[in-house]
């Protein structure tokens, strides 16, 4: 089992974004409300293409929302 | 709850209920007679409702990423079980009836256990995915 982790900052940004809620960051990226619950719990690692669209929206570079850790 | 997750608890409790009928009715009608309340399982028919975009339309939206890895898990899943359990079915009928003959009702009603036991697999895979979260089955 790998001993790496991917963790991601989407809870706080979307707070900085005007309080975004998770219905609209969905909205916004194509997927259902319950996967974006599991990204921020970190139950569910996102396909590189939507992990593009989020970092997308929130308009910061891909590594400013994902950070892959040991 | 996710409308994974609601079409999942939607059929399980379909389930319950047919099995219920199921087992009030057999001391008074029979085993073979009761068996026609799983026809109540036909109701897991309406499961596209659970996937409506539009409620004008009825039909099957899209799902998305993790949703679709999960279907994928849990038919895959509920395919394995499935196998197993026709395998042990039919070395226990041949074990039984070897050079015997076997009743007429054995067939369809194989085939609607083999059918429930795929959507109970597939639906309890798919509960657990859902809470679990997919980490240990995503590539």
């Amino acid at each position: 089992m790998s001993n790496h982790e991917i963790k991601n900052k989407i809870r706080r940004l979307r707070f900085e974004h005007g309080e975004m809620t998770q219905e609209e960051l969905a909205g916004k990226t194509g997927v259902t409300r319950q996967t974006i619950i599991a990204l921020e719990a970190q139950k569910y690692y996102p396909s590189l293409e939507l992990a593009f669209r989020i970092a997308h929206v929130f308009s910061v570079r891909l590594e400013d929302v994902f950070q892959y850790e040991e | 709850m996710s409308r994974q997750e609601r079409h999942a608890w939607f059929d399980l409790g379909v389930f319950i209920i047919a099995a219920t009928l199921f087992a009030l009715a057999v001391p008074r009608v029979g085993i073979s007679r009761a068996t026609g309340y799983f026809g109540i399982c036909g109701l897991w028919g309406l499961s596209p409702l659970f996937y409506r975009k539009n409620k004008t339309i009825v039909a099957l939206d899209k799902l998305d990423e993790r949703e679709r890895i999960i279907q994928h898990r849990a038919w895959i899943i509920a395919y394995n079980v499935f196998w197993v359990l026709l395998v042990i079915l039919i070395m226990l009928t041949w074990k039984r009836y070897q050079g015997g003959t076997i009743s007429a009702d054995v067939l369809p009603l194989s085939l609607f256990g083999g059918f429930i036991v795929v959507v109970l697999v597939r639906d309890i895979t798919t509960l657990v995915l859902c809470r679990r979260g997919t980490l240990h089955v995503q590539p």
